[in-house]
């Protein structure tokens, strides 16, 4: 690209504020009961991980790896695409990310033992706050209802669980963090673009927030680990 | 009861008046000594109603002398709307109020998402106006994706054939530029044209105007971004190119930064009512520019937009008055 530094963020965000918002609430429309399902999915995942347990974790991961395949079908391909040119790739990302979640839960390295990790904890709060805390905090905010985002229907709930899922899984790898990353800080710069459009400084700000999750947990991760530090 | 340019409001007769003309002067005097005394007071609403009662002062393009209204309706961001029912209709009401105002020339890219479908949408619901004068571009890397690009450009739009189409920021310029001479010979294209933004690229474009004959040249200029000033805009005055002028309110920012001061007093001497048409006037006057390109998902500022180029404008002393107030805040 010529010129590079002469862009700016906003050179790449090609939709208004109104719009984005819009979106959410047309989806939203179109999914109708479907959120039902999606919320009592996160409270499932939110239960399946307060035990600490091997075995409800990778089924809490399989729900999150579908909640990666049906954004990637929902938001990206249906809604985002309308209005982004390069929306198919971020589906395509998703749908891949998803995928990978399924075979880490599937046929990925098992804990010897049901120990729970530093991060366990840290985990099941990342969860219960996208699942349950961040729509309410927007609808708190004055945000429409329609306008909600809710896991296993939006990118950025959806994000963030996974990896709350992550953190409590202490067997998770440490790249699936990656496309959680690359995504929220993404997310973090399209949003930054938008302000100061109502609400759209928390959004950011949770997406930020999101990103440093992402990277302290797969540098975590993917660390080097003593011999034993897990077989407590 | 009539509105005459003043805002006040007369008996349609007593407007025809053999004496109306001298009246009108006298009433322009008062408005001008009014507007410079009373600095800070707002004459807005009857400034508006001035421009949108006169004729708007349309500009020659210098390639085949065809007059066009010099403030046209861009599409960047404001009419990537998706497949939002609501949003359709609300552009499809912008297009036609900046149609009915007197608008003709509406631009868009492939690039800019949905926005070549909500024109699209627009013109059918109303008709396919045939005073539409259709400006869009050819955005992509080969030559053959390039023809296959403007095909499916005609057919968002749902049109015949376009009057003017662009190389959007001079990407694989060679290549297209000779679809588009190619295009034009066969008479399926009106004119020829090549964009840029931000002042990228800019001693290429140079190059290319001093090369290639386009009848148009889009690049960004307005009050504040006015480098061009210097090389580009002469070039294209000299070689009989076109002008026209992307993100002339800087996309938003500098109508936000000059909405919290007053409009001066003078800006009554030219016509102005409001900041767009402040800032509008100021590009439309330059003698290279044949139009300005303003985005909105208003109707009210399309309208507003197009009445920038009724009434007085500005001239060289003015412009530099203008640059100066502008840039004291």
């Amino acid at each position: 690209m010529p010129e590079w530094w002469s862009y700016s963020l906003a050179d790449f965000v090609m939709f208004s504020p109104a719009v984005y918002e819009r979106l959410f609430e047309l989806e939203n429309a179109r999914l109708w009961p479907y959120q039902c399902v999606a919320l009592l999915a996160g409270v499932v995942m939110l239960v399946l991980l307060l035990g600490g347990r091997e075995r409800r974790q990778r089924v809490a991961q399989h729900i999150a790896a579908l909640a990666w395949l049906v954004c990637a079908w929902v938001y990206f391909h249906r809604s985002y695409a309308s209005i982004h040119t390069y929306a198919n790739g971020f589906a395509v990302l998703f749908a891949a990310q998803g995928v990978l979640l399924l075979l880490d839960a599937l046929v990925g390295k098992r804990a010897t033992s049901d120990a729970r990790d530093r991060t366990a904890g840290l985990g099941v709060a990342i969860v219960g706050l996208a699942v349950l805390v961040q729509p309410l905090l927007f609808l708190l905010g004055g945000r429409a209802q329609m306008q909600t985002e809710l896991f296993a229907c939006m990118p950025d709930p959806t994000v963030l669980a996974t990896i709350g899922v992550l953190a409590a899984r202490r067997t998770a790898r440490g790249w699936l963090f990656v496309v959680p990353l690359l995504w929220s800080i993404y997310s973090a710069l399209t949003l930054y673009t938008m302000l100061p459009y109502p609400l759209i400084a928390i959004a950011a700000g949770m997406a930020a927030a999101q990103a440093v999750l992402a990277l302290l947990l797969s540098i975590q991760r993917l660390r080097p680990r003593r011999r034993g530090a897990h077989h407590a | 009861m009539a509105t005459d340019r003043t805002g006040v409001h007369r008996e349609p007769d007593e407007l025809a008046s053999a004496a109306s003309r001298a009246v009108d002067r006298q009433r322009r005097a008062a408005i001008k000594a009014l507007a410079s005394l009373a600095a800070g007071i707002s004459l807005a609403p009857a400034l508006a109603m001035r421009s949108a009662d006169a004729p708007v002062n349309e500009k020659t393009v210098p390639s085949s002398g065809e007059r066009l209204p010099p403030i046209g309706l861009g599409s960047w961001v404001t009419f990537n709307v998706g497949d939002d029912p609501q949003a359709l209709d609300r552009c499809a009401e912008v297009v036609g109020a900046f149609l009915d105002s007197g608008g003709r020339l509406i631009d868009s890219s492939p690039m800019y998402g949905s926005s070549q479908a909500t024109i699209g949408y627009a013109l059918r619901k109303l008709g396919f106006p045939k005073k539409v004068f259709a400006a869009d571009k050819v955005w992509t890397s080969s030559r053959t994706e390039g023809i296959a690009q403007i095909a499916e450009t005609t057919r968002r739009w749902g049109i015949a054939r376009f009057d003017l189409l662009q190389v959007h920021n001079l990407d694989n310029w060679q290549e297209h530029l000779a679809t588009l001479f190619a295009m034009k010979a066969a008479g399926t294209l009106r004119y020829v044209g090549a964009t840029t933004s931000e002042g990228r690229r800019t001693a290429e474009m140079e190059q290319l105007l001093q090369s290639q004959k386009l009848d148009f040249v889009q690049v960004t200029y307005n009050i504040l971004d006015r480098e061009l000033e210097q090389r580009l805009l002469p070039i294209a005055q000299e070689r009989g190119i076109g002008v026209i002028c992307n993100r002339p309110f800087q996309r938003g920012a500098l109508i936000a930064k000059l909405q919290r001061h007053p409009l001066p007093g003078w800006a009554g001497e030219i016509d102005c009512a409001s900041w767009a048409q402040f800032l509008l006037k100021f590009i439309i006057s330059h003698p290279a520019v044949i139009c300005a390109i303003p985005a909105t998902s208003n109707p009210a500022h399309a309208r507003e937009n197009v009445s920038a180029a009724a009434g007085s404008m500005p001239d060289e002393a003015m412009r530099r008055r203008m640059i100066a107030y502008v840039q004291t805040f």
